[in-house]
């Protein structure tokens, strides 16, 4: 008999892992639906935001808030960049894998030049001791709180663009149907613009956290983008809620395997998940948007 | 000399890698991100039956050869079904979730401190005692896959699988049976990368989890591409050129940690470059679409 503080308390960590997963892949989900590049250098960003947060944090010795909005504006600007290279491959109508080969080169250029630049050691703020609260049994730091507050209020604001403003539509209609989008005469180069934009600024601020809380290295913020892209994927079938859901459900089965057999298996349970998945239902798993002709 | 003694050891081991890599990346038009998985599979394999059972070398690479074409072909039902992007994330998966096997199942395979004390080469053959004896051996290795892998695209199956890459649809529609195409291509890839995981591993002596992870694997598909998919001397061109990179940061003083942050550096250049300037690679070949 699992006692009932134990699970809440994996649920609470379920959840706070869940929603950074979440937002990443909201993140990957934005550009991979309306670009169709799949945005590895998604871990480039991460970087970027990191990076600046934690260095900003540890030169100027500001506060957690302001060294995340330094590292949300990194992330906007890192994003705007990698958006120039997506952008000449459009032009040139280069092949959904060649537009990856691309992101995957940004990935590794940028890995490489923090490791370059600042070492290939981790990195870490000044910032310590954070406080705590007991909630029963169940232990609630300043940094859970703030992932869960922060994630509660990100998924609302865009579930709320989403639905009830001209931005959101758009965003859909471009998802849904580049040329139709491009037939009705819309200016794609701007929505895109405000997509990266966001896109940025999510992965951004996911960046400054973590490199906040545990530390930064640059070699290994490939696997946050690779399971972004691996909760979007599970949840293609929706722009915004189906990575919100697969995103928080990772989490809880990553924890939920900390528990039953060990933190060392819980990339094994996922990975296996999603092969199990790919094999059981290729086409279903990948949605409509997403999914390529086959024979 | 002994160390290019070592580099030409090496460099043959990669050519073998990036030669079977080929069949997958340019012949069948897969962007496959798990050959180091399939390196791996061979290197353990036959590291475990020389160390744990007494097998000779070519008893343990026969073997490790059969394994790793069983499991690749195991790997291709899943790859005949996907396409685009879900085959990338796919092989990606099967990547990390199998070292992640490595590195857990401690008992078998050593866990992150790996397998130390595997019989060299010179165990089995005195001749291959010293290092150039060994470094001729698997120039000798990787100049026969190239010949057969030369031989495998440019017969009857290289012919089915270029029309399984070109159109699918029509392939099919000719008689092609995709499975069975893709099962012999993807036994043949394991089989070329289980012969070179065994060579690594005796000749290493030692292999962990870690040579195997992704970095490798992106390592060896940037090699294909760089030099040209599809084509004779690309892999091989490709292979030099981004082995040729941390030898000459090293050459010019840098540490190893220098020597590690160039090399993704310059990897990252080149795919940014191939994508954007160079979709053929050096020698011009099979161009994505």
């Amino acid at each position: 008999m699992v006692a009932m503080w134990l699970v809440l308390e994996i649920i609470k960590n379920g959840l706070v892992q869940g929603v950074l997963i979440a937002l990443l892949a909201i993140s990957f989900n934005l550009v991979y639906r309306t670009t169709r590049v799949f945005h590895v250098a998604l871990g480039a960003v991460l970087l970027a935001g990191g990076y600046s947060a934690v260095y900003f944090e540890r030169l100027t010795g500001a506060g957690i808030y302001i060294s995340s909005s330094v590292g949300l504006c990194a992330g906007v600007l890192a994003t705007f960049i990698v958006s120039i290279l997506y952008r000449y491959l459009q032009k040139r109508e280069a092949s959904n894998s060649l537009r990856l080969i691309a992101s995957l080169g940004t990935y590794f250029a940028c890995a490489g030049a923090f490791a370059l630049g600042f070492g290939a050691g981790i990195q870490t703020s000044g910032i310590g001791g954070h406080s705590s609260w007991a909630l029963g049994q169940v232990i609630c730091t300043e940094p859970d709180l703030r992932y869960l507050s922060t994630g509660i209020f990100l998924f609302t604001g865009l579930a709320l663009i989403k639905r009830w403003t001209g931005l959101g539509r758009s965003i859909t209609a471009l998802a849904s149907n580049r040329q139709l989008y491009l037939v009705l005469g819309k200016n794609e180069l701007r929505l895109l613009f405000v997509i990266y934009g966001i896109a940025g600024a999510i992965a951004g601020l996911c960046g400054a956290y973590e490199g906040l809380r545990n530390g930064i290295d640059p070699y290994g913020s490939l696997p946050f983008a690779i399971t972004a892209a691996v909760a979007a994927l599970l949840g293609a079938r929706s722009l915004l809620f189906g990575p919100i859901v697969a995103g928080v459900g990772l989490g809880l089965l990553r924890t939920l395997t900390t528990l039953l057999i060990s933190g060392a298996w819980s990339d094994f349970v996922v990975y296996g998940f999603l092969l199990v998945l790919l094999c059981v239902n290729p086409t279903r798993l990948l949605g409509p948007a997403v999914e390529e002709e086959r024979p | 000399m002994n160390y290019l003694w070592h580099l030409i050891y090496i460099a043959s081991i990669y050519i073998m890698l990036t030669k079977a890599l080929d069949i997958l990346v340019g012949h069948l038009g897969l962007l496959v991100l798990c050959q180091s998985a399939f390196f791996a599979v061979g290197a353990y394999t036959g590291a475990l039956l020389m160390l744990r059972w007494g097998l000779t070398f070519p008893e343990a690479a026969f073997a490790a050869v059969l394994v790793t074409a069983i499991t690749t072909s195991i790997v291709s039902v899943v790859a005949s079904r996907l396409r685009g992007d879900a085959v990338v994330l796919a092989s990606f998966s099967f990547l990390l979730l199998l070292t992640d096997l490595l590195k857990n199942l401690r008992q078998l395979t050593g866990g992150l401190d790996g397998l130390a004390g595997i019989p060299s080469l010179g165990t089995w053959l005195k001749q291959l005692d010293s290092l150039p004896g060994q470094a001729f051996f698997a120039v000798s290795c990787a100049a026969l896959t190239w010949l057969i892998a030369y031989r495998f695209s440019s017969r009857t199956l290289g012919r089915f699988i270029h029309a399984l890459r070109d159109d699918a649809h029509a392939a099919v529609g000719l008689g092609i049976q995709p499975l069975s195409v893709y099962v012999r291509a993807f036994g043949f890839v394991g089989g070329i990368s289980g012969l070179a995981g065994v060579l690594y591993a005796s000749y290493a002596t030692y292999i962990n989890p870690n040579v195997f992870g992704s970095d490798t694997s992106i390592l060896l598909i940037s090699m294909v591409l760089v030099g040209g998919a599809s084509t004779r001397m690309g892999p091989v061109l490709g292979t030099l050129i981004l082995l040729a990179i941390p030898e000459i940061v090293r050459a010019l003083g840098g540490g190893i940690s220098t020597v590690g942050a160039i090399n993704y550096l310059a990897m990252g250049v080149l795919l940014m470059a191939f994508a954007a300037f160079r979709p053929r690679g050096v020698l011009g070949g099979y161009e994505f679409r």
